[in-house]
């Protein structure tokens, strides 16, 4: 007992010591320096978000801006005017000024409920950050929620994935398909993900080991003792009996709507949710 | 026959063996002194009613005492120890090095004196087998069409029946021993079986059976019962799915024989339960149960869970880009 206490005491003094030298997993926010455009870098024109939501994005996307000096806007609408949604992105771009900074620099998200379209958009300096790739990577990621309706986690996402891009970009990593982005990993998950791991596979080790401690087997048969040749078969019948016959009806593949499908042109990367 | 086989319908687990010849028994005189004397210097043996050969602790010569290996507890044969006594050490102090959950008091080897070498008391068992079964068997074929899957299944009814002979079964005719231990370490060479002699007692420990053979046949009747089963189901093949539905099995011809067969053993109590480990003294074939040190095996458990999770830790988190 005394010696699973020790175990213990260690095990905890390794794991506070491991986790002090974790690093710091949030950002830090800065003053805004850009002029916000009229509606906020959230314009929400369809009402899928409460006003806290809102809040909440707005500054977040303000913390981005003020960072990175890009824009990250989100843009939605009940009534599309017939346009492609990346064209439409490109005309609000140019009359709302969302752009960031002398070259512009800004990353749109929209959303048309009408049609269920999504579109990223990506200007000046943002362009060469969000290419295709980074785009469509990002657009993987808010998809599930735009279909389940999750509007506001599915924003959030977009603002995270931004963040992030725009981060690993100032240290030089920008995603491409020659350098595949990588999902973060939760430090704290990572541990406890570990330490279940670990735990099996050292229960597995002890527990061979503790088996190799008693090598007895009760013998099941006595096969060693049937003298060789002596089994004769002195009777063989298979007789059929009747038979069943069970019907399923078979499953439809289920479609995904057009949701799993997208499509990038020029700056932009559209798709259906 | 047919009544038989509608009893076994019944119940098919319960069928048991009848053993149509049983060993002629011969009633032996034991005498009720209590004491036995060592024939070399005098000395008081200690000794009970099961023992029938062992060390004088005074001139340390092996005494037998004849009326344990007499009468009813003569043996047919006895088969000779051929694994020396060093051999059997070095076995058992190979099978204990690298143990990382032994108590720590087995680390000084002491525990080798305890190691003996004894003729246990075994019973053979020998028999003709009938086996009458039959089986439940199916056979499945799958198909679909555009709408719906299929499942045709077959239904059958096998029937097989057999004869097979089996030769030499052993069970112990030791309380003491366990049936782990003594099964585990089979077979014996039954070509080396020879006719009894005292003399081959001498320098080992031996015990007349405190079990009958009327006892012990029950063991043999369930490995001979579950061969006897599995060769007649081996033949039933082509279906999917197998299940036994009847089964009948009747021993006849069947003899008994009593022998001693030469153990190397080592018994430990630890913590009130008692290891056994065993080699065969004919094979070599070793095997048995060693006490585990419960502290140990929780010191590497935590302890292996620790690095684990750190090194893990540090592997997920530096190719995941979080360091």
């Amino acid at each position: 007992m005394k010696t699973v206490k020790k175990c213990g005491g260690i095990l905890l003094a390794a794991f506070l010591l491991f986790v002090s030298f974790l690093p710091e997993y949030e950002g830090t926010a800065a003053e805004e320096t850009e002029p916000v455009p009229a509606g906020g870098w959230i314009q929400d024109g369809a009402g899928l978000l409460t006003e806290r939501e809102e809040e909440k994005l707005e500054e977040q996307s303000g913390e981005i801006l003020s960072e990175y000096g890009i824009s990250v806007v989100i843009v939605t609408t009940n009534r599309f005017e017939g346009y492609d949604i990346l064209d439409w992105e490109r005309k609000l771009f140019a009359e709302k000024e969302f752009g960031a900074g002398e070259d512009n620099s800004s990353l749109m998200l929209g959303i048309s409920m009408a049609e269920r379209d999504w579109g990223i958009t990506a200007y000046g300096r943002a362009e060469q950050i969000f290419g295709a790739y980074g785009r469509e990577t990002i657009g993987e990621e808010i998809l599930d929620d735009l279909s389940d309706g999750d509007y506001y986690d599915s924003f959030a996402v977009f603002l995270d994935m931004a963040n992030r891009f725009l981060a690993d970009a100032r240290k030089g990593k920008i995603y491409s398909e020659s350098n595949h982005y990588r999902k973060p990993v939760n430090p704290i998950a990572a541990v406890f993900g570990a330490a279940a791991v670990s735990f099996i596979v050292s229960l597995a080790v002890v527990l061979v080991w503790k088996r190799g401690m008693n090598t007895r087997v009760l013998k099941s048969g006595a096969g060693d003792y049937l003298r060789k040749g002596s089994f004769h078969l002195t009777n063989r019948s298979d007789l059929f009996l009747y038979h069943t016959v069970n019907r399923t009806r078979r499953q439809k593949n289920k479609s995904h709507s057009s949701s799993g499908r997208m499509h990038s042109s020029g700056n932009g990367t559209k798709g259906k949710f | 026959m047919l009544q038989e086989l509608a009893r076994s319908e019944d119940a098919p687990g319960e069928q048991r063996i009848h053993w149509e010849e049983r060993r002629e028994t011969v009633a032996a005189e034991r005498t009720e002194d209590g004491r036995y004397i060592c024939p070399s210097c005098g000395g008081e043996i200690q000794a009970d009613e099961n023992t029938a050969s062992t060390r004088c602790p005074y001139c340390e010569n092996v005494v037998v005492i004849r009326q344990t290996v007499s009468g009813r507890f003569e043996p047919d044969a006895v088969i000779p120890f051929q694994v020396e006594a060093d051999r059997a050490r070095q076995m058992l102090e190979g099978f204990c090095k690298g143990k990382r959950l032994l108590p720590k008091n087995f680390r000084d080897r002491s525990y080798l004196k305890n190691l003996k070498g004894c003729y246990v008391p075994y019973w053979l068992f020998d028999c003709d087998v009938h086996a009458d079964m039959s089986f439940r068997a199916t056979r499945t074929r799958m198909w679909s069409d555009s709408n719906y899957n299929y499942v045709k299944t077959s239904h059958y009814l096998v029937n097989r029946s057999g004869t097979m002979q089996f030769d030499h079964v052993p069970v112990d005719g030791s309380v003491r021993m366990s049936d782990e231990t003594t099964e585990s370490i089979e077979p014996f060479d039954y070509s080396a079986l020879t006719e009894f002699e005292p003399a081959y007692l001498a320098g080992y420990e031996t015990e007349k059976y405190d079990v009958e053979a009327e006892t012990a046949k029950n063991r043999a009747d369930e490995r001979i019962y579950h061969s006897a089963e599995q060769e007649l189901a081996h033949t039933v093949i082509g279906y999917d799915t197998v299940r036994v539905s009847k089964r009948f099995l009747h021993a006849g011809n069947c003899r008994v024989h009593y022998v001693l067969l030469p153990v190397w053993l080592f018994e430990t109590v630890y913590k009130d339960k008692t290891y056994q480990f065993a080699i065969n003294g004919q094979t070599g074939k070793m095997v048995g149960e060693l006490p585990m040190d419960r502290g140990a095996f929780f010191k590497y458990l935590f302890g292996f869970t620790g690095i684990g999770t750190v090194v893990l830790s540090l592997l997920i988190l530096l190719i995941g880009g979080a360091l």
